[in-house]
């Protein structure tokens, strides 16, 4: 769903709202989302044997390093089972349809927005969230800590996992790179020199 | 960054928010509570008739709360005692809350949300304030109106026919969404006889009276405690005490906590806006340029409610000619109300509105009068000591002009002004894409009064306290509230510089009004400079105490105060110290939004900004933004950057890129962050913040507010950037591509 992280050229949020009429974008953005959920769905649903109808289903996910079970309604979607069934809150919900990033999680290494994935479709998947991050001095949090990357800190979270997902696939961003990277995350303080800076120190850090 | 930015202490929870420790209110563990929903109307003005509750819902396993539920008296409580809590009968906005929900989850609240039909008798609305002061649709007293404020200074209308030129311009600026990256959120819990909030907000003790009032309880039964809020902006100044509320009803109904955390579509929807503003500006001139006479109107659209449309009036007003100098000055001001749900505070607060007209329109000023709008400006600046159009004298040490003079050597503005004119003279250069591009570059000045006005400032009679612990540390208590400012950092880096502590010997967390004193709001840049001040007098209240105990060397070296201060708690001294506000000069009482002292002092900006538009596509980019601030004594480098940042940001997007789209309801159609485009990364130019600190003059010992300041620039900056590149004067924001691309004429009418 969100993969411009991972390949500098793609089209970031920004390019994207551009290049379509905002009208347009939603019908996409909603359609795309909706697409995933049926297949994802379809086919959980077939290897369980369980009413589309109603009801909870139990789904076991590979958070940070543990096998966590929990019940589920098939549509929830993973930001909502991480929150509230298993209270991984460093992911937040700010606009709950793909567009600001402040859901992100790496899911198996790729940055995607939480909001809009279902939790039944990363079964199987290693879901890694900011509170598995390196917390040294070479960690991404530093880097952002050493930059004031942050003023109200409720973007904070989807920003350091969008970089460390950056880093991991581009350890040596440029720049643009970089901005194109976080493209995908809003930040409504603005604090977006800090947080730059702070992707390009992380990739310097990483590396000692 | 200079050696002392890399000193400063560091934001005081920073590494929580990096490690997603610090909790925000809907982190908070599960624990049994119910989760709160509204019911809002879908139409802008009307009768509730009832509420429908569909008979396939079982309702056993919900609790709903109406008005007639409320058992102290139906109303948020602000300036006008004009909005209730819970719709009373007649709906006046699209979103009104008409009753609450609570559930033990939030599926079964979405089923019980859904299954609710209001019966509503419509009535004929008005969203435009020019037909509602026609009054044929009342919503506020007898004529729509919240409040008129009349300005005047010398004789404006005779001085007009002694005048060279006149230039008369209208100007236009939108509502702006806060679009706070954390949605309004509150949870309540029974405590005692009372209730407990905790929740996102600025003011905690707006909440203890809003909510005081609304259950008929003492305010001592209220608790408020301020959690990590994420992004406020104004937005979170009045309406957490409404939320509180509801938050507080139902926690009452169901006997359990409630948390209601409002969805980002209801939040956009429900919550207010800057205010729309139309502004005409009369100009008339000397041949030389002198400003001789100037009339201005200022309307607002205050929505459904006054709620602080009054207050952003009063700012308005006040600082509607600018920082320049007029002998005959005629303003009027009015704050209307319409049928769009209410709109209240917002970073700026009446500033940025009227701003840009003033910035704007002295560009017209300059092209009537052929002469270079620079000098124009420069000419008539004001200097300490001349007449603001209320009265009040600038104060010692103000200079707007060396502002001005400090923006135009940093962002060498004029001989960027000269390359630019050149090129774009001389050919329509293609750009990598293959479009034609043109530059252009602008300027505005700006200013912003600290505090309350002295009136409302003086009324709030702020108390800050100093407790001292038995190992020697200062705890810092004020109600004020963090959300992204670092205001923690800051009052504690000035609590530790009063007192001559090391930083980390200074204890300070979020407010709890258990805790703390009533400082008042954490509004109108007045946390650092005003709370500031109350702390640095109580510091020099314990510094003065220690010196009696333990003499004069013992606070002069932190590690012997710190014993000092340990020995004096352990030997039984009451070891707190607080502070109290009184205004320096007699205010006039009689005078609520216009006092003739209306600020104890001015904080100044200079806005350079530089646009690159593809006349192709109507894009524009802002290639380059120079911010020069003169806020007195800067107290924290790194955080008083990221402001300046952070303001510049949002003033791009309100001249660029935000536009509320409403529907035939008068609610926000565009109700989400998809629809509406706040900047990304890839918008961000450049931004240069300079701050003027110029330590030998008085006028930088001490902090003046700066928190809403940067945002006031960058929208007229922008706009005469605009009118630059393209010739032609953007009299609305924010400014499209289509205009760009479509508008004929010189001017947008």
């Amino acid at each position: 769903m969100r993969d411009n992280v991972t390949d500098p050229n793609a089209a970031s949020r920004r390019d994207f709202l551009r290049g379509s009429s905002v009208a347009a974008a939603t019908a996409v953005l909603t359609q795309t989302a909706q697409v995933g959920m049926d297949e994802a769905a379809a086919e959980a649903l077939a290897t369980q044997q369980i009413s589309a109808q109603s009801g909870t289903i139990s789904v076991t996910l590979q958070v940070n390093g543990k096998a966590l079970k929990t019940e589920i309604e098939p549509r929830s979607t993973l930001l909502d089972v991480l929150r509230h069934r298993l209270d991984v809150t460093g992911p937040k919900r700010v606009c709950d349809r793909g567009s600001c990033g402040a859901c992100t999680v790496i899911l198996d290494g790729q940055a995607v927005y939480s909001c809009t994935t279902l939790a039944i479709s990363s079964q199987g998947k290693t879901i890694r969230t900011l509170e598995s991050f390196d917390t040294g001095e070479g960690g991404v949090p530093h880097a952002f800590h050493q930059n004031d990357g942050l003023m109200c800190g409720y973007c904070t979270p989807g920003f350091v996992t969008a970089c460390q997902a950056l880093l991991e696939k581009n350890p040596n961003p440029t720049l643009e790179e970089v901005k194109k990277g976080l493209d995908g995350n809003i930040c409504r303080c603005g604090t977006y020199v800090g947080v730059i800076q702070a992707a390009l120190d992380a990739a310097k850090a990483i590396k000692v | 960054m200079t050696q002392a930015d890399r000193n400063e202490p560091r934001r005081r929870n920073a590494s929580k928010l990096f490690y997603g420790t610090e909790p925000f209110v809907d982190d908070l563990p599960a624990q049994g509570d119910w989760h709160g929903g509204t019911v809002r109307s879908r139409i802008a003005h009307g009768r509730l008739i009832r509420l429908k509750f569909s008979p396939e819902f079982d309702w056993s396993q919900v609790v709903v709360v109406t008005a007639a539920d409320i058992p102290g008296k139906n109303l948020v409580v602000c300036h006008e005692e004009d909005q209730p809590s819970l719709c009373d009968g007649t709906i006046r906005h699209y979103g009104e809350p008409l009753a609450l929900i609570a559930a033990p989850d939030g599926e079964l609240l979405h089923k019980a949300l859904r299954a609710v039909e209001p019966v509503v008798e419509p009535l004929p609305a008005v969203f435009d304030p020019f037909e509602s002061l026609k009054g044929e649709t009342r919503i506020f007293g007898k004529d729509n109106l919240f409040l008129e404020i009349p300005i005047s200074k010398g004789h404006a209308a005779k001085q007009f026919a002694s005048c060279d030129v006149v230039v008369e311009t209208n100007h236009f600026t939108p509502a702006q969404e806060h679009a706070y990256l954390e949605t309004q959120g509150m949870r309540a819990t029974l405590e005692g006889n009372g209730v407990r909030i905790e929740g996102s907000m600025q003011c905690p003790y707006y909440l203890v009276a809003g909510v005081a009032r609304l259950l008929g309880i003492p305010e001592t039964d209220v608790r408020v405690s301020a959690m990590q809020t994420g992004g406020g902006f104004g937005g979170k100044e009045d309406f957490p005490t409404m939320l509180a509320g509801h938050a507080a009803l139902l926690a009452r109904k169901c006997g359990r906590p409630v948390r209601m955390i409002y969805s980002r579509s209801e939040d956009m929807a429900a919550t207010t806006k800057r205010h729309p503003a139309w502004i005409r500006r009369k100009t008339g001139l000397s041949r030389a340029g002198q400003f001789l006479a100037m009339e201005l109107d200022v309307v607002l659209d205050g929505g459904a409610y006054a709620t602080l449309s009054p207050f952003v009036l009063s700012r308005a007003a006040l600082h509607a000619v600018g920082p320049y100098r007029c002998d005959h000055v005629s303003i009027c001001a009015r704050a209307v109300a319409t049928n769009h749900p209410p709109n209240g505070g917002f970073r700026g607060f009446g500033c940025p509105q009227v701003h840009f007209a003033t910035e704007t329109h002295i560009e017209a000023c300059a092209e009537k009068l052929g002469v270079d709008p620079v000098e124009l400006r420069r000419m008539n600046l004001m200097k300490p000591g001349d007449a603001m159009p209320f009265g009040q004298l600038l104060g010692p040490g103000t200079y707007p002009g060396v502002v001005l003079d400090e923006a135009l050597h940093r962002s060498r503005f004029e001989e960027r002004r000269a390359e630019i004119e050149a090129k774009n003279r001389t050919s329509e250069r293609r750009t990598d894409s293959g479009d034609f591009e043109k530059r252009g570059i602008g300027l505005a000045m700006f200013m912003h009064g600290t505090g309350l006005n002295a009136y409302w400032e003086k009324s709030v009679r702020s108390r800050v306290r100093l407790a001292a612990t038995a190992e020697g540390q200062v705890c810092v208590l004020t109600a004020q509230a963090e959300f992204g400012q670092g205001t923690l950092t800051a009052l504690a880096k000035i609590a530790a510089e009063s007192i001559g502590l090391a930083d980390s010997d200074i204890l300070i967390d979020h407010p709890d009004t258990a805790l703390v004193p009533d400082s008042g709001p954490t509004v109108a840049s007045r946390t650092v400079s005003i709370v500031g001040s109350l702390i640095h007098e109580a510091a020099s209240r314990l510094r003065q105490h220690i010196e009696e105990r333990a003499g004069l060397a013992a606070i002069y070296d932190p590690r012997r105060l710190k014993a000092a201060i340990a020995s004096c708690v352990s030997g039984g001294d009451s070891m707190v110290f607080e502070a109290e506000y009184s205004p320096t000069d007699d205010t006039d009482d009689a005078n609520t939004w216009a006092p003739p002292n209306a600020y104890p002092a001015y904080a100044l900006g200079c806005c350079v900004a530089e646009v690159k538009i593809d006349t192709l596509t109507g894009e524009i980019g802002v290639v380059d933004v120079h911010m020069i601030c003169d806020a007195g004594a800067v107290v924290c480098h790194r955080l008083a950057t990221n402001q300046v940042f952070g303001g510049a940001v949002q003033g791009i997007g309100w001249a660029l890129t935000e536009k509320l789209a409403w529907n035939e309801s008068g609610g926000m159609r565009n109700a989400s962050l998809s629809d509406y485009a706040i900047p990304s990364a890839a918008d961000v130019p450049e931004i240069h913040a300079h701050f003027l600190d110029d330590q030998h003059s008085e006028r930088y010992r001490y902090p003046i507010g700066l928190g809403e300041l940067p945002m006031e620039g960058p929208g007229p900056a922008i706009a005469n950037a605009v009118a630059m590149a393209t010739g032609r004067r953007p009299r609305r924001l924010p400014i499209s591509p289509e205009w760009i691309v479509c508008s004929q004429g010189p001017e947008e009418s």
